[in-house]
């Protein structure tokens, strides 16, 4: 018996070291001390690859949110180039994500994205990852095996740490925002396709305006241009989480100065035309009938 | 004008105008400030406050004179030069799309090596390697298109991205053979500090490597062919219960050429890769080529970069078009036009998720 318990111990511990060997890592980096009612602390998510090339990640990060208190993620430091779905709260209590980066990475501490949470309660908690894909950079999106390492930690009752936040006053990234006229977006309307990063707090949103009298509206991309006669001007701002604001005009097919539109330089025309004529028709009628002198 | 001045003459002959003409020039005063006053912010002379940079696409790029939105145009520099945009030396020109081109930029570096310390405007990158001959090499930041250069003949190229904010990066850079076909793609994340010049100098971009044939009799030969720098040594892998491994040399236009007998293989698929080596420089390997040992021949069909897996617009790039393209889909019941897209260009499940993404940055040209 005590041969067979050997033997089996023995299986379990060669095939379980097989299967970790090649098995990249997603966890947390935080040393969260003893943390405190009232703290805001900040965790990093981070994935070693373990030598293979990764492309793509997905995953759901689950907090206790009767300890913590879900406030921001920060994606400006992120490995990932292009986010399909920035980190979301869904609920209560899962953040989630998923994005990826073209021509993959390597690397045994790859950031994700930094999440910060606010204390509000004494307990004992863990973060755990949840529908975590992490994806080889293969051609055929094959998901690597994964190990995903919780977090736990202890809120205790005391003086809250304040911390000073770092100021960001670097703008968001210049972008080139490009046309998009494709049969299965939008029934086939035109839309206009953006994308950008920030190297300090990270991308808050995006906002469009339509025109010089237009309002500025918060947008995703691709956004369903509202003037499909492409002759108005777009001004597209990048706003960061710290409220940085990068702006670029795009200027479609149709667009031109309005002194070089003939339907404008026309419009003018008939303007000063009837406004001599109003003021022709009071003088014949007001002034000249009264002949007031000056 | 002298037909409106002749006009309130003849007026001014039967009453009195005074007020008229007060009238007159209140009213076309304020007609020509408030159109003057469009044109100004319309022309983009003066910018709202929040405006930190501009950036515009408009008509008349390309017609060598700079207007609104355009950082130049042609030869229309607007007075910049290297020298103004924080390099040493250079010459300073237009891309096609009117922003300044800095590739031929240079900046003074005092040593060689993965990082630099010179002082400069904004965090600096600058790339060096060999691709090709005269091959062109792209150059993506954060997965987007930034520069795009040709080697010289010897396949040496050098691209500086300049201005740049302190931060983590990813830069990624292939290039394309005398047949279109692209080399792998080489990544180097690099975390970038204010008015540092980093420098990464020896990249080594892998060759390219296709076939004659994609199903080959066994016994018969099959052509492996492709692209390197010129006068590497190739190292062909062909993966068979024992993997063979070949060598031959690039010539001086860097093409080389390989004449595999595959009697050596068993019967059934397989793939190879190439790596070069020059200088004591080894490459990555090549992206595979597949091909299946059978009992016929079949010849390859003429390559094409177009319509690949994640080109879903066919327009033989795999950018942020089809991305957005893609994300448009994402988690949403397909239609029946889309879902025979997805099927030619992705993983052909019926529904874009991460793995349509993952392939989609495999293939990822910018």
């Amino acid at each position: 018996m005590r041969t067979f318990f050997f033997i089996l111990l023995m299986v379990v511990c060669t095939f379980g070291t097989v299967q970790f060997v090649d098995a990249a890592t997603i966890s947390f980096d935080s040393s969260l001390p003893v943390v405190h009612v009232g703290d805001t602390v900040t965790v990093h998510v981070q994935v070693d690859t373990e030598r293979q090339t990764l492309n793509a990640i997905e995953s759901t990060v689950v907090f206790p949110s009767n300890l913590l208190t879900y406030e921001s993620a920060d994606d400006g430091d992120s490995v990932l180039s292009l986010w399909v779905q920035k980190p979301t709260l869904v609920g209560t209590s899962q953040i989630h994500f998923s994005g990826f980066t073209p021509g993959g990475f390597v690397d045994t501490h790859a950031p994700l994205l930094t999440l910060t949470f606010k204390v509000i309660a004494v307990g004992q908690g863990t973060l755990v990852f949840n529908d975590t894909s992490l994806l080889l950079h293969d051609g055929s999106g094959t998901e690597a095996s994964v190990k995903k390492l919780p977090l736990e930690f202890n809120v205790g009752a005391g003086v809250p740490t304040a911390v000073v936040p770092t100021p960001d006053t670097e703008l968001p990234e210049h972008f080139v925002p490009e046309i998009l006229n494709d049969p299965d977006v939008f029934e086939g309307h035109t839309a206009l396709i953006f994308a950008t990063s920030d190297k300090g707090s990270g991308m808050d949103h995006f906002e469009i305006r339509e025109g010089w009298w237009g309002k500025y509206e918060r947008v995703q991309s691709p956004y369903e241009i509202k003037h499909q006669a492409l002759d108005t001007e777009l001004y597209i701002r990048a706003i960061d989480r710290a409220g940085n604001v990068r702006q670029e005009i795009f200027y479609p097919h149709n667009w031109c100065l309005w002194y070089k539109a003939p339907k404008i330089i026309g419009t003018i025309v008939v303007i000063c035309v009837l406004l001599f004529g109003l003021v022709w028709i009071a003088y014949r009628r007001m002034w000249c009938r009264y002949s007031f002198s000056w | 004008m002298s037909i409106l001045s002749g006009l309130l003459l003849k007026v001014s002959k039967t009453c009195n105008v005074q007020r008229l003409f007060l009238f007159l020039g209140v009213s076309v005063t304020i007609v020509i400030v408030v159109f003057v006053a469009v044109a100004i912010k319309q022309s983009g002379s003066r910018l709202p406050a929040e405006i930190i940079m501009m950036t515009a696409i408009v008509p008349g790029c390309g017609n060598a004179i700079r207007e609104v939105g355009e950082e130049c145009d042609g030869t229309d520099l607007a007075g910049e030069s290297c020298t103004s945009k924080g390099f040493s030396s250079g010459v300073l020109s237009c891309t096609l799309s009117c922003t300044f081109n800095t590739t031929a930029c240079t900046q003074t570096v005092s040593s060689s090596g993965s990082t630099g310390g010179v002082q400069s405007t904004g965090a600096q990158v600058i790339l060096a390697g060999s691709a090709y001959p005269n091959s062109r090499v792209t150059v993506l930041k954060d997965a987007q298109v930034i520069a795009s250069t040709v080697a010289d003949d010897r396949a040496h190229f050098q691209v500086i991205a300049s201005n740049l904010s302190a931060g983590r990066y990813m830069f990624s850079l292939y290039s394309e053979d005398v047949k279109g076909n692209r080399s792998s793609v080489r990544n180097f994340p690099l975390t970038l500090t204010k008015n540092i010049l980093n420098k990464i100098d020896s990249i080594f971009l892998s060759p390219t490597l296709s076939g004659d044939k994609v199903q080959v009799r066994r016994g018969d030969p099959v052509v492996f062919f492709g692209q390197s720098s010129p006068i590497a040594d190739v190292t062909i892998e062909v993966n068979s219960s024992d993997p063979h491994f070949v060598k031959t040399a690039a010539g001086k236009d860097g093409v080389y050429l390989y004449n595999f007998d595959t009697s050596v293989l068993e019967l059934g698929q397989h793939h190879a890769k190439a790596r070069s080596t020059a200088e004591q420089i080894i490459s990555p390997q090549s992206s595979a080529y597949g091909f299946t040992v059978g009992t016929t021949n079949v010849f390859a069909p003429a390559s094409t970069t177009c319509g690949t897996k994640g080109d879903l617009n066919n327009d033989c790039h795999v950018n942020l078009v089809d991305f957005s393209i893609a994300a448009f889909w994402y988690e949403k019941v397909l239609s029946p036009a889309f879902s025979s897209r997805e099927k030619a260009h992705l993983n052909g499940d019926g529904k874009v998720t991460i793995i349509d993404f993952s392939i989609m940055a495999f293939h990822w040209t910018g």
